[in-house]
């Protein structure tokens, strides 16, 4: 019986698919601006603080890109944005705009700061 | 630290006089073919940058962009094999040979040569690059092989069937003019 369970529980660790980040916890809540200003200001000390972490960002879209997968472009601060790559496709998108809160792991600065496995909140 | 900061240099010079084109969410795609498991991964968060006058390309990339089919296998890319805590970013920082700026109005290959970095090594890598001309720039679409001993990357016994040594790498890149005031 043990050998069964250990099996089943080796085969789902072993084929477990990438997981959006909604219902991982947080290690920052904060604003598009305060993220993208961070990675502004020092890049080096953004990765250090913000890499590989689950993020909760909150701000205003500047636009939603589509394709596969699909983006959401916060407006962050200067010409330094918050880009967030959805993981699932929401039932409802919102509009260019509106404020949305979305998670997603951090995975670095290119021109702006980019979110994996995201996930629209609220 | 150099070659991030020529990316930066020429991504802030060219838009001096304007002739650059530029991908933000360019693709690169890499393929292990291995006797136990082929292994593909896709990453979106690719910037590229290339002088019209010059022909200097940039091209950076997040080595986290990587999305995996496994979560397993993603976890083990970042923290085993190219430590992305550690070293973020993937660079290329090169030329176009034999360039002329027609070259990028018409479908054909082209060869660029430069400096690739990964896992904090630089190496030199040449290869060619199909040019497809759009209404907005220009496609550029490269496959090369990196050898993954070249850039110290270290695969554990244990898993060395499951991982090739050589992997072939794919860049699809859509580079639009930008206009530039």
């Amino acid at each position: 019986m043990a050998v069964v369970v250990t099996g089943i529980f080796i085969a789902l660790e072993v084929f477990r698919p990438p997981a959006s980040a909604a219902g991982e916890e947080a290690a920052y809540i904060l604003t598009a601006q305060e993220l993208a200003a961070a990675y502004a200001v020092d890049e080096q000390a953004g990765n250090e603080k913000f890499l590989g972490k689950i993020l909760q960002v909150s701000g205003e879209i500047h636009e939603i890109e589509g394709g596969t997968p699909l983006t959401v472009v916060l407006n962050g601060q200067g010409v330094t944005r918050v880009r967030v790559e959805l993981q699932v496709d929401p039932n409802h998108l919102p509009e260019a705009g509106s404020e949305v809160i979305v998670k997603g792991s951090c995975s670095g600065l290119l021109l702006d700061v980019v979110l994996n496995n995201g996930a629209i909140i609220e | 630290m150099r070659i991030i900061l020529t990316i930066v240099i020429l991504f802030l010079t060219v838009e001096v006089n304007g002739q650059r084109f530029v991908e933000r969410s360019g693709q690169a795609t890499f393929f292990s073919e291995a006797p136990l498991e082929n292994i593909s991964a896709t990453n979106d968060q690719v910037l590229a940058v290339t002088d019209q006058t010059t022909g200097e390309v940039a091209v950076t990339m997040l080595m986290k962009g990587f999305q995996f089919r496994k979560a397993l296998m993603q976890e083990h890319f970042n923290e085993s094999y190219v430590e992305s805590d550690k070293f973020p970013k993937a660079t290329f920082t090169g030329t176009l040979l034999d360039y002329s700026p027609e070259k990028l109005a018409k479908r054909g290959t082209i060869k660029v040569s430069g400096d690739l970095t990964i896992h904090g090594i630089t190496r030199n890598l040449e290869t060619e690059v199909t040019i497809i001309p759009t209404n907005s720039g220009f496609r550029a679409e490269a496959t090369f092989e990196v050898i993954v001993a070249d850039f110290e990357i270290e695969i554990p016994d244990v898993v060395s069937e499951n991982i090739a040594r050589v992997v072939e790498v794919t860049i699809n890149l859509n580079l639009q003019k930008e206009n530039v005031e």
